[in-house]
């Protein structure tokens, strides 16, 4: 078994480690202003940290993708619960959403600047849209696919309506929507420097396109890494919770 | 008598003692068909007449296929009659009922809820919660030997004991009937001889009108006071054996190898066309 870590990690060292080398070598190739190398990057990171205020940009962006995660979470849960229940509204919504879900946030752009100005507004909205699909889908999906055999138990007992959704429905939707969840923190967090690009003075999508309007390549690669490692971070928690959750409702789902 | 109140006309007939207490469950030229693809009803079951007695143990017996899970079905009211009548104590069957509780072959266990909260879920239902309803459930628990893993979840059971937790849930309710829809079917022998013997136990102190559907001859046997067969294209009751022995029986007795062939030689021939249908599930 250790062994077997051992080599996990030696070979994700070693891919690392190869694509190292290949930054170095094309660094060589052009110029700072094209391509810094690692160690600059490093450097402009360092930088960025001690006089660039780049804890505060990593602050209001996370504070950003968590207003605009949980206003996702808070419009698409109920939406999606209701349209996974009543078959209905879900006939008579669900053209909207197929229309409505492959336009990319990116493509709201201009209405977002039109609706909600510069700075922080759009930048949550389009973060907001980026997350509320991939939730409203997941509990859509959740609530619809509760095995019968859990509904057959429910109705031989009599449960009422409301107890059926809160003891039954709810909690045999929740690993579908969970998934949902995690997608949805991954989709927002992409979009997160996009909406940041719209007129915000702040954040770390600001902070790359302030970069750029200095040449600042080595700055914007140091943003760029910043927004990856954090995102690895959050998706790492995301799923460490998935997994508990998981234990709890028993291996395979159903017992 | 309620029938002196009545506001209908007495007829003669009414105002006869009756001989004997009403069958508990009549079941009167119910069939069952279900619409094809092609757009032509298929008939499941046909022209089915059955009556269970209060406190009798019936078993619906053959091959999958001839409907005997879809007459459970019936009786259970998860499904309604194409034509005929289902009745339970003179009232007709309209639904899923807590007074009758059906125990599946696939446990039909809450995963996220322990042991001791799936039996409390069947209570919580009918509005018993607190203190006593976790006293009471824990009780059945116990009759069902599983008092000690009442805190545990369900995928850290064996199949056994899930199915013991879904008696458990069932009794709980203090049901009239019980329906068991091949409940030791996923089982191993020898969990299988356990959970019989464990079922013929709390049937000899509670006396449920059982209905168990099965495909399992010998436990049909060992368990029943009667045995219907019934045969496929369309499913419907092809023959019903006494078995007229007292319990405990033995496995081994040589009346039950007398009237397993027979049921063996019924189940052939109500097997000769080999032409499958699906067994129907609701």
């Amino acid at each position: 078994m250790p062994r077997a870590r051992i080599s996990h990690l030696s070979l994700a060292l070693v891919g690392l480690a190869a694509l190292l080398g290949v930054w170095v070598l094309l660094a060589t190739r052009y110029t700072v202003e094209q391509l810094p190398g690692p160690l600059q990057v490093a450097r402009a990171w360092l930088e960025l940290l001690r006089e660039g205020g780049l804890l505060a940009h990593i602050r209001i962006s996370l504070a950003r993708f968590g207003a605009a995660y949980a206003l996702a979470l808070l419009t698409a849960l109920p939406l999606g619960l209701v349209l996974g229940w009543s078959t209905r509204g879900l006939q008579a919504l669900n053209p909207a959403i197929q229309v409505l879900r492959p336009i990319s946030p990116i493509a709201w752009f201009p209405l977002a600047v039109l609706w909600f100005g510069v700075g922080n507004a759009p930048a949550v909205f389009i973060i907001f849209l980026s997350a509320f699909f991939p939730v409203l889908l997941a509990t859509v999906s959740g609530v619809r696919d509760v095995p019968p055999g859990y509904l057959r138990v429910a109705a031989n007992f009599g449960t009422r309506r409301l107890r059926l959704f809160r003891a039954v429905i709810l909690p045999a939707a929740f690993p579908t929507i969970v998934v949902g969840m995690r997608i949805a923190v991954g989709t927002a967090w992409i979009h997160l420097v996009a909406g940041e690009m719209l007129g915000a003075q702040t954040g770390l999508g600001f902070l790359i396109v302030d970069a750029r309007n200095f040449l600042r390549t080595d700055q914007i690669l140091a943003g760029m890494l910043t927004i990856g490692l954090l995102g690895l971070a959050i998706d790492r928690l995301m799923s460490a919770g998935e997994r508990r959750l998981r234990r709890i409702w028993g291996a395979e789902g159903a017992a | 008598m309620s029938t002196t109140r009545s506001p209908l006309p007495v007829d003669a007939a009414s105002s006869i003692e009756p001989l004997a207490p009403p069958p508990r469950i009549a079941v009167r030229g119910a069939g069952v068909s279900f619409r094809a693809p092609s757009g032509e009803d298929r008939p499941v079951l046909s022209a089915v007449n059955l009556q269970v007695g209060p406190g009798e143990l019936v078993s619906l017996l053959g091959p999958s296929g001839c409907g005997k899970t879809t007459l459970m079905n019936l009786m259970a009211g998860f499904l309604r009659p194409t034509v005929g009548s289902v009745a339970i104590d003179g009232v007709p069957v309209t639904g899923p009922d807590p007074r009758r509780v059906v125990i599946f072959q696939d446990y039909g266990l809450f995963p996220w809820r322990t042991v001791l909260g799936n039996v409390l879920f069947a209570l919580e239902s009918r509005g018993e919660r607190g203190t006593a309803a976790r006293a009471k459930a824990l009780h059945y628990l116990q009759l069902v030997g599983l008092a000690e893993a009442a805190d545990q979840h369900p995928h850290q059971l064996s199949g056994g004991m899930k199915q013991r937790v879904a008696i458990a849930r069932a009794l709980a309710v203090r049901p009239e009937v019980l329906f068991m829809d091949e409940p030791f079917g996923a089982l191993d022998t020898f969990t299988r001889f356990h959970l019989q013997d464990l079922l013929l136990e709390l049937w000899e102190r509670t006396r449920l009108t059982t209905v168990l559907v099965t495909h399992d001859v010998d436990e049909a046997l060992y368990l029943s006071d009667r045995v219907v067969v019934l045969g496929e294209n369309p499913g419907r009751i092809v023959e019903t054996i006494d078995v007229a022995l007292p319990r405990p029986r033995d496995r081994r007795d040589p009346v039950l190898h007398a009237l397993r062939d027979r049921l063996l030689e019924h189940l052939r021939l109500a097997g000769r066309w080999h032409l499958r249908t699906p067994e129907y599930e609701i």
